[in-house]
């Protein structure tokens, strides 16, 4: 009688000791026996999505992408008007509000893959920020997108430290953003560089451009 | 000492030089337009320019749900697909307002106020039928919303400017009803097969349902 109280009191001892550990096994064990429990650790987070420091980078940056949608959307409508009606920058900020939307879906998608989730209201930059001039004439606005496009890069570069060098190590972070990020930026800003110096260089010294800037917005109609 | 001359002629000309460039004149001037072809009246503008936080709102929440069933511990793909989808959708629809606004003359300034950080009404839901549910309660307020556009845009009365906008309420009407309509049709359709399947089929019901989603079946 001693012996079998003396048994179960030790494996109930071994059970609880083996539960206790992070694994989505030993959940499952508790779960299914009397005992009962949840299996919180049977989830897809690992490596650098265990730092919740990286979680909400990765969230900070898929909401500037749809800031930043939404902020090339609004200068590809300025240029849309029947005042301005430069329909070249309107269909380039347009593309970039395309693309810029696209990517946060991708982010987000990305965030499903490793086990983490998305939180649309967690952003790190200044609400100062937000309040940009849309109203823009056509050298300023191709060197706000350039600017824009920079950010986006940077972003992409930090994480891509913190999943290298400062934080912990996670091949599959630094290669989606590898794939999937820094290279697309590299083009976009080569691109918007050489428009700024471009449309620097048609306008010049002359005292009205507005030859050279509609020339140069019906090469955007056809470039893009 | 010829060096020295030839550096100070550098400095001069590149002085000069910049000095040209810091006159570049990139503004261009304004042209006098003709503006009675402008008819657009107050009330209509206002209504129409809310309309476009509205889809956005819409698209933002579509964007949540997707954000949702995509996450490891829901796994629902195919309802993740969808909303994805209609997330998408809504923004087009937003960018084809914005459009009409511009055809009509409309957006020559204070753009800004148009998109104001539009957030998702929620952003978790308790299983895919309640996501539909809302979806569908969604898709019925940017109705009413449309038609409250078009009842506006017909007697904007109250202003003093009597100007019934029978082509703005025609293309509402046509293009953006008609498919208001049809995506509530089809939303009501999945709720009422999904609902059905869970009274007693839960958990597999909705797994069985999501894997149609995923493969693009009509259900």
């Amino acid at each position: 009688m001693s012996i079998k109280l003396f048994i179960i009191c030790m494996t109930s001892v071994f059970c609880v000791g083996y539960v206790s550990g992070d694994y989505c096994y030993n959940d499952v064990v508790g779960a299914c026996s009397p005992v009962g429990g949840e299996v919180q650790n049977c989830n897809a987070r690992y490596g650098a999505f265990k730092s919740d420091e990286l979680l909400a980078n990765v969230q900070n940056y898929a909401n500037t992408h749809i800031l930043r949608s939404f902020q090339f959307l609004l200068m590809s409508s300025h240029f849309g008007n029947y005042e301005k009606n430069r329909a070249g920058f309107e269909k380039l900020y347009r593309k970039m509000s395309d693309q810029t939307w696209e990517k946060a879906i991708d982010l987000v998608k990305f965030m499903g893959k490793r086990g983490a989730h998305m939180n649309f209201r967690y952003r790190k930059e200044e609400i100062k920020e937000r309040q940009m001039e849309y109203e823009l004439y056509e050298l300023a606005s191709m060197a706000k997108a350039l600017d824009m496009q920079k950010g986006l890069a940077e972003g992409a570069h930090f994480l891509h430290g913190e999943v290298t060098r400062r934080k912990e190590h996670d091949a599959e972070v630094a290669s989606f953003l590898e794939n999937n990020f820094v290279h697309q930026h590299s083009e976009i800003i080569r691109e918007l560089s050489g428009y700024t110096n471009d449309i620097k260089q048609l306008i010049g010294n002359q005292p009205d451009p507005s030859l050279s800037l509609y020339l140069f917005d019906e090469y955007l109609q056809k470039a893009i | 000492m010829f060096k020295l001359a030839l550096l100070g002629v550098a400095v001069l000309f590149t002085a000069s030089q910049n000095g040209v460039q810091g006159k570049m004149t990139c503004k261009l001037p304004q042209v006098v337009i003709p503006d009675d072809w402008i008819t657009m009246v107050d009330p209509c503008v206002k209504k129409m320019k809310e309309q476009v936080q509205e889809e956005l709102t819409a698209a933002m929440t579509y964007f949540a749900m997707g954000a949702h069933f995509s996450k490891d511990t829901v796994n629902r793909p195919g309802f993740a697909k969808i909303f994805f989808e209609s997330a998408s959708e809504e923004r087009d629809h937003a960018i084809k307002i914005i459009g009409y606004l511009l055809m009509r003359g409309g957006l020559t300034k204070d753009i800004a106020q148009l998109i104001r950080d539009p957030q998702p009404l929620s952003e978790t839901w308790a299983d895919g039928l309640s996501a539909l549910k809302d979806a569908l309660k969604l898709e019925a307020h940017v109705t009413r919303k449309i038609r409250d556009i078009a009842s506006t845009c017909e007697e904007p009365g109250r202003d003093g400017q009597d100007f019934n906008d029978y082509h703005l309420v025609d293309y509402l009407t046509g293009d953006f009803l008609t498919e208001q309509y049809e995506g509530q049709r089809d939303l009501a359709g999945k709720i009422s097969n999904l609902g059905k399947m869970l009274e007693s089929h839960g958990a597999l019901g909705e797994f069985l349902f999501d894997k149609k989603l995923l493969n693009g079946n009509s259900v």
